[in-house]
Formats: C-alpha cells, structure tokens, sequence
C-alpha cells in the first residue's frame, strides 16, 4: 500500500475555556489531519459545541490557541475556507431557499453564478429539485436542515465542521448524511464533526476527541482506541451449559464479567491478550452453544466504561 | 468591508420586499394624496382666505420671513431624522433579535466578523430609513405642486423663497449632524439587540433609550428656537443622543461659534467610536444567549472583559 504523508490541518492547542466560573473545556490538544473525518465526541453538555464555536472564531478560548497548518507553518483560521453547520438550526424564514444559498456563500466569497450553479446541484443531490424558489418556511424541519447541510458545504470550503450533524434526522435521512460524509472526505474535504451518539459515527470517524466534563477521555485512531481499550465482547446463545464448572473455569483465567442477558444467553468480555481460540476450547468443553458472536467493543461502551473507571 | 456591504444589501433588497415595510412606506403618501385631492375637491368652492396678503408676503419677504426659511429646513431636517431614527434604528435592533431567536446568527459570525455583521445592518438600514423619506418628500411636494393651485396656495413663489434663502452651509451641517446621530443610535441599537431574546422587550428598551432621546429636541422645538443658547439647549447639544437634534435647530436661529459646532461634533463622534467598541465586544458575548435577557449587571461585566 502507498504511504501518505498525513498533514495536519487544524491545531488545537491548551484550549480553556470558563462561563461564569464554569470550566466549559479544560486543556483540550488535538490535530485534525488533512481530509479526515474527525470526531468530536461526548455526552450533551460535555463541551462540544464551545469547542466548535472557538474554533470557528465565534468564542474567544480564555487560554490556548487554535490555528490552521499552511505549508508546516502556524496561520490564522481564514472564515472563508471552512464551513460550519451549527448545532443550534435556524435560517432565514421569509427567505427563498436559491437566494439563501447564494448570498450565504457569497460571505464565504463565492461568486454568485457559481453559487447558483453549486446550489442546484446540491438540491439535486438531496432530491430538492424545484425547491430553489420555496419559502424555508415552507419547509419540513428535516428539509431545513438539509438546506443548512448545504450552506456549510456549498462554497468547497477546505474543511467543514458538523456539530451534531445526525441530531433531529429520521434514519433515512441519518444514512444520507453519512454517506454524504464520507464522499465529502473521500473527495479531499477535511470533516471536523460532533455528536453525543456515538453508536451513529463510530464506523464513520477515522478518529476521534472524546470530551466529558470539559476533560479528554480519549483522543486518538478509532481503530487503537478499541485495541487498547476495549475488551471484545463475546456473546453466546446455548442449548445447554454447565455453568458452575465454566464459571470456575473462567474466574480461573481472569474472566469475571459475565452477564445474562436473556434466558439461556451469556455475555463475556474478553480481557486482553487473551486468544479467542483459547477461550472457544474453553467453551467447547461446556457449552452446547447454538449461536455464537465476537465483536470489537462499540465507541459508546469503551466511553461508558472508562468514564466509569475514572468515576 | 465588502462583507459588510454584501450584508447590507441582503438586508436592503429583503427589507424592500417585506410587507410592513411596504406598507408603511407606501401608506403614509397614499394618505398624503388623498388629503390633498379631498381638500381641492372641497376647495372649489371656496379658496384659502387671505390668498393676497400671502403672494405679497412672498414676493418681497420681510427679513422675519428670510428667517423661516433656516426654521423651516432645520425642523423639516430634525422631524425626518426622527423619523430614520425611529424607523431604522428600530429595523437595527429588530433583525438582530431576530436572527438571534432564528439561530442565523452563528451561521453569520462563521462568515463575518460581528464588525460587519453590525455596519452591515447599520448601512442597510439607514439606506432604507432614508429611501423611506424621500419617497414621502416626493409625494409630498408632488402633491404640494398638483393639488397646491386648487387651492390657491402660491407653490412657485413658495419654493422660490426657499431656494433663495437656502442656508447651504447649514444644510451641509445639518446633514453630517444627521449621519452621525443615525450612527450613534443605530449603534447602540445592534448592541441592544444583542442582549435581548425576543422582539417585544426589545421594543420597550427601544422607546426609552431611542425615542425618547431623539424626540426631545422637536418637543422643545419652541424652548430651542426662542432662546437657543439657553441652558437646557447648550446642555443638549453635549449629550449624544440629543446632540444632532438640537444642534439642527439651534443652527437655524444663530451662527453658532466654531468652537461649540466642533465640540458637539467630537462629542458625538467619539461616543460613536465608543458605542461601536462596546456594541461589538456586548455582541460577542450577548449574541450566543439563547433564552434569556441579560442584566445590566451582566451586560457591565461584558463590557470589562
């Protein structure tokens, strides 16, 4: 395989933030590398959005510093290249969805006969033709909101940032954002996005900040962060089992959490370093196992369980 | 400063197409007209008394009637910046609030810097104030100039009494007075309307602190006129709010000493850079609060940070 050169993107560095003596975010670092998508991950009122809000220049950070990368140098965050769906949604309401469009991208310097020409294409893309002329208040709030989809991508800007994205979005609609992700990472667009629920990007982010209380809980490769984390997760469906002798069997190797989740049912975690083979001849000798499964751990359980550690 | 112009048209091109303002600027000369074709219909039978005495008057003015003149302009000058005033610093505080309640607000400040964002609407709104006006004049004087004769009112010699004894250099006074004191009202208006969450409070605050300050000068129109360097005129000439008012009227009944003009003029100027400063830093904070007004106390504290 061919190596890339990552480069990094955006730098978020010591960034501090306080409301009314309130640490909103405590010391957050991360990097978001060149045309990946980034998660900013955690529970409401973890500190999110007053991440995203400081890194779009909204919010000053009272410590701290964010800046893009230019040519491995420090630069200024340029407004005009980033696009940004905010978490709170609104647009203008008298306004036609066509003239919105274009005049928002206008503020991030489009011309207007491209504008127009971006905008028609992304109402196509989203099954809104013959929608350019509506009144957006005319418009269901799911459809809003792939308007605003659109204002945040429309002017090709170098980077996007998403804050809770999926939130308000029936499943459909939950599938067509993700895909449209993806296609805007695959096609050089560096995504920066939240959410709370971590079961809707786990499989999307390459990698993730996840942030509770203000404070980092994990940063890095999704793919690590579950290797080093995480525990797999094996699940079994049986039609006999002596329990007493595998459970004895099972302390004896260091597996102690084990859980019942329906009648003749069982759930392991597998602690780490231990083989999957090893375990399956394990259960060969007990079990009379009728359906099998082992996992990666989810996001949302590796987060579950080191917030309960810490705790 | 290009943003700020793109915003400003935004505004401009949507408030046009907007249906209050469309009939607010729309009924008022409709009502002008119609006054005017009501009394010449009813003026056919009878024309305006002492028609003579009044063509003499005009024809060789006296040097009182010279005078109107500058009384006039001034008065005409500061009910029509009252009005701007009114109606656009209104507009100001109103979108603002809006776009608050909307959200549209932070898609906006990804975009621009809140600088713009406030000359934007400013700029825009001034425009409209001023294109509002200058509809009613036109109707005005057209009305003035067609129905004028029906009932016996000597329109030329009127208008001719007016160019003649236009006070040109005031009027050049009068119109930095009244950009400037649009300025300073619709800049404290954007930073208003950022500490506010809905429209109705914003209103209140809006009569206390803009109506009221810049109607006060045409409520002492006689106190100012009769005896314009008195003490309450002097002391409004120096206070923000009331400076372009009473500044225009005083102007039209003495030639005011350099210095005093200057005064006021710095005055206003550097109150407008001050309220523009703290506007912008209320902004910054007072913008991204949803569901609730801020206090004074906590508006203070934005403005100390």
């Amino acid at each position: 395989m061919e190596s890339v050169a990552v480069e990094n993107l955006l730098q978020v560095e010591g960034v501090t933030k306080q409301f009314d003596g309130i640490l909103a975010v405590s010391d957050a670092s991360f990097e978001v590398n060149q045309g990946e998508i980034f998660g900013l991950l955690g529970p409401n009122g973890a500190g999110k959005t007053t991440l995203i809000r400081m890194i779009m220049g909204i919010l000053r950070p009272d410590r701290g510093q964010i800046s893009v990368m230019r040519n491995g140098m420090h630069a200024a965050l340029q407004k005009e290249r980033i696009g940004y769906l905010p978490e709170e949604r609104g647009l203008y309401e008298d306004r036609r969805v066509g003239e919105t469009l274009v005049y928002l991208a206008g503020l991030h310097d489009m011309d207007a006969g491209l504008a127009k020409e971006r905008v028609l294409f992304w109402l196509n893309r989203f099954q809104l033709e013959g929608r350019y002329d509506s009144r957006l208040k005319e418009l269901s709030k799911g459809t809003q909101q792939k308007i605003q989809f659109i204002s945040a991508v429309l002017h090709q800007p170098e980077m996007v940032v998403l804050d809770e994205p999926f939130s308000g979005l029936d499943p459909p609609s939950q599938d067509l954002f993700r895909d449209l992700i993806r296609e805007l990472s695959q096609s050089g667009m560096t995504v920066l996005l939240s959410s709370h629920q971590m079961n809707l990007v786990d499989r999307l982010c390459d990698r993730v900040f996840v942030i509770d209380n203000g404070q980092r809980v994990l940063y890095g490769d999704l793919d690590e962060i579950k290797r080093e984390h995480g525990e797999d997760v094996i699940w079994i469906r049986y039609k006999e089992m002596d329990e007493p002798r595998l459970r004895a069997e099972f302390a004896a190797k260091g597996i102690t959490r084990i859980t019942q989740p329906g009648p003749q049912e069982i759930e392991l975690l597998l602690p780490k370093g231990f083989s999957p083979n090893e375990l399956l001849r394990l259960i060969d000798r007990h079990v009379d196992v009728e359906e099998l499964t082992i996992t990666k751990p989810s996001l949302h359980r590796v987060f579950v369980e080191i917030v309960e550690r810490k705790r | 400063m290009k943003k700020a112009l793109k915003i400003a048209l935004w505004e401009f091109s949507g408030t046009l197409k907007n249906r209050q303002f469309v009939l607010f600027t729309t009924i008022f000369p409709i009502l002008i007209l119609g006054f005017g074709i009501l009394a010449s219909v009813l003026a056919q039978q009878q024309t305006l008394p002492h028609q003579d005495i009044l063509k003499q008057i005009l024809s060789n003015p006296s040097e009182d009637v010279q005078k109107a003149v500058p009384q006039f302009l001034a008065a005409f000058f500061a009910f029509i910046f009252l009005f701007v005033v009114l109606f656009s610093g209104t507009f100001v505080l109103q979108t603002i609030v809006r776009e608050k309640q909307s959200r549209v607000v932070e898609i906006l400040l990804a975009a621009v810097s809140p600088k713009d964002m406030i000359v934007g609407k400013i700029l825009a709104f001034g425009a409209l104030g001023i294109v509002q006006t200058l509809i009613w004049v036109a109707v005005g004087l057209l009305t003035m100039i067609l129905i004028g004769p029906y009932l016996g009112l000597p329109v030329g010699p009127l208008l001719g009494l007016l160019l003649a004894y236009m006070p040109w250099g005031k009027l050049i006074l009068f119109i930095v007075y009244f950009v400037l004191g649009y300025l300073f009202i619709a800049s404290f208006s954007a930073g208003m309307g950022a500490t506010m969450t809905d429209v109705l409070s914003g209103q209140q605050v809006q009569s206390l602190i803009i109506a009221l300050p810049s109607a006060l000068p045409l409520m002492l129109f006689s106190v100012i006129i009769q005896s314009q360097d008195s003490f309450l005129p002097t002391l409004l000439s120096y206070i923000p709010p009331t400076i372009a008012g009473t500044m225009m009227l005083r102007l039209s009944v003495a030639d005011l000493p350099f210095w005093e003009v200057g005064l006021s003029l710095i005055i206003l100027l550097a109150s407008i850079l001050i309220v523009m400063r703290l506007a912008g830093k209320v902004f910054e904070v007072g913008i991204l609060m949803y569901g609730k007004s801020a206090s004074l106390k906590e508006i203070w504290r934005w403005i100390r940070s």
